[in-house]
């Protein structure tokens, strides 16, 4: 996974005293993520949690070795939280913010890129690689220890179908949400090559939903290069036109956005597809 | 959000773009010259298009630009070179672009569309303009806007005209409702009325409200529920489900899912509420619909 997650990953919380940030950082310090402190400008010298505050990512890294950035602040302030942590020299980063402008989206993932920084999100839920570490708003108890592979544009979704598959005994190896909008640092394909190149995935569920193309990518990355066996499940069947459906980026536009073409696409990559959550253990045990 | 005609004006005027005058807009599909500014989403850059409409094929130019770096002159130069533009033309139709780029980026546009750029009295004016500005960023732009510009919602609606309310929250998984409803409901005829997401961490604040949009609205027969533990304990959710049902009579069903869920689906079963059914799967939950839109 480490095309995706410095390993180990060594936490810094950009927001820790924000509400997102405090909130999520106690979820994630009682799940044994190593959170080695927090950034929260003008509170540089206070401690948060039993975690030490700094006034700036330079010396968060500088005091810490930090390695991963978790972005929980709000919109206005995303970029330049994601800016200051790639010249902080932070090479994993996830951003849970929702409601970031696009503009800044796109500015900070063209950053990355060009710094070769993993960046998740924006409005990711996060990343959890079971019993070992969570970084982000997955909630603890949707995950057990196993081989399976989640990746999901929807966050709920993720957790929805990785609380299914532990509720039936089938563990996961990692989840990891992309975010929903339409402007996203990570892409499912980037996630599909991280989990075949991962000796503890066997089996990989992937959620897509309408909008976009980057379903059809995913088509040509299982039919050409994957060797794992997939299921997957696209959401938004039958919705209308030109709507946003709560994610930024969910809206049946032109060619190819539409379920029904996305599943079309994956059944003939050879893609087991799940029309409901509930579908996907039962297809996960016929392709072992 | 689309700007009006006056914000419209206000815009261009900031960036010293002439509007044609009114008895000069021809509308007409040749000799004209169009430009297009968007997202380029694939490339996570700006994709400017400098197209011009003759009676024979379409001249089209396409320059991708960074966002970091910004609009260079000669990219602007290449697209009025393969546009052949003719050298008195030339510097008006760069001053014209890179104006245009600017008011893009500076104003957080997702799209400019021009309809036609005309040569008029030695400098380029445009007509037939769309500006779609993007609303989470309409915070920093609250000089385009006239009215003040509140914080985005914490829910989000939207109508479909089938007769099952769905209610999540969380986007993908309302969309799995909706999904559920047409694979499992087509023989009853089942198709979803709305469609509402409520935003997680605001869900014990949103959700009467949610349920009262939904119940209210006279398409929905049956409302459906879909309630994940992420931010608040399930326990918690549930007891705010049941107070937040007051005055609806609506058939409901439910699913709640978490750590303490069967705890929560007691909360439920305990309250007595006779329009209330729990439901464990989506598939459940549907066959529970089917059946209360069939009475």
């Amino acid at each position: 996974m480490s095309i995706i997650l410095s390993l180990p990953p060594m936490v810094i919380v950009q927001g820790i005293t924000g509400r997102f940030g405090h909130y999520f950082t106690k979820v994630m310090l009682d799940y044994g993520t190593d959170i080695v402190g927090g950034v929260t400008p003008g509170k540089g010298g206070e401690w948060f949690l039993g975690k030490p505050v700094f006034d700036t990512m330079k010396r968060a890294v500088e005091s810490t070795g930090a390695n991963t950035s978790l972005v929980a602040v709000p919109p206005e302030f995303a970029s330049d939280a994601i800016f200051e942590a790639i010249n902080a020299g932070i090479k994993s980063i996830i951003c849970i913010t929702e409601h970031m402008p696009l503009h800044d989206t796109m500015r900070v993932i063209r950053y990355a890129r060009q710094n070769g920084v993993s960046l998740l999100g924006p409005n990711s839920s996060g990343i959890c690689l079971p019993n070992r570490t969570l970084i982000g708003m997955i909630p603890p108890y949707v995950s057990a220890q196993g081989n399976i592979g989640i990746v999901s544009k929807s966050g709920t979704l993720l957790h929805q179908v990785a609380h299914l598959l532990t509720k039936v005994g089938m563990g996961q190896s990692a989840l990891v949400s992309i975010g929903g909008g339409s402007l996203v640092g990570t892409s499912l394909v980037s996630v599909l090559q991280a989990f075949e190149d991962d000796i503890n995935t066997e089996r990989v569920v992937v959620i897509g939903e309408i909008g976009g193309r980057e379903e059809l990518d995913v088509s040509n990355y299982a039919r050409n290069e994957m060797t794992k066996p997939i299921v997957g499940m696209i959401v938004g069947h039958r919705l209308p036109k030109g709507y946003r459906f709560g994610h930024g980026g969910a809206m049946v536009g032109g060619l190819g956005t539409s379920a029904e073409e996305k599943e079309d696409e994956w059944t003939k990559a050879g893609i087991r597809i799940a029309h409901l959550p509930e579908d996907i253990p039962k297809l996960l045990t016929h392709i072992d | 959000m689309k700007l009006s005609a006056g914000q419209k004006q206000r815009i261009l005027e900031r960036y010293q773009i002439q509007i044609v005058p009114k008895d000069k807009q021809v509308n007409r599909l040749e000799n004209r010259l169009s430009l297009r500014l968007d997202i380029n989403r694939q490339n996570q850059c700006v994709q400017v298009q400098l197209a011009l409409y003759t009676n024979k094929q379409p001249l089209i130019s396409v320059e991708l630009v960074d966002s970091i770096t910004g609009l260079h002159g000669y990219q602007v130069n290449n697209m009025a070179g393969d546009l052949n533009i003719v050298q008195e033309q030339w510097r008006g139709v760069v001053r014209v672009v890179k104006a245009m780029y600017r008011c893009f980026i500076e104003s957080d546009a997702e799209l400019i569309d021009v309809y036609s750029l005309e040569w008029v009295d030695g400098a380029y004016a445009v007509w037939g303009i769309e500006i779609d500005i993007d609303e989470r960023a309409s915070y920093r732009q609250s000089q385009l806007v006239d009215e003040p510009v509140e914080s985005l919602p914490a829910l989000q609606y939207i109508e479909l005209g089938g007769q099952v309310g769905c209610i999540a929250n969380g986007a993908g998984l309302c969309m799995a409702m909706i999904d559920a409803i047409y694979h499992f409901g087509a023989e009853a005829k089942l198709a979803p009325s709305c469609f509402l997401e409520i935003e997680d961490d605001r869900l014990l604040e949103i959700l009467e409200r949610a349920l009262e949009l939904v119940s209210f609205n006279p398409k929905t027969s049956v409302v459906m529920v879909y309630l994940f533990s992420m931010w608040y304990p399930i326990t918690s959710i549930a007891e705010h489900f049941i107070a937040g049902l007051q005055g609806i009579e609506k058939p409901v069903i439910v699913i709640l899912e978490g750590q303490d869920e069967s705890m929560a689906q007691d909360i439920i079963h305990n309250a007595r509420l006779r329009n209330v059914s729990v439901a464990h799967t989506l598939t459940e939950a549907v066959g529970l619909a089917v059946r209360k839109v069939s009475v």
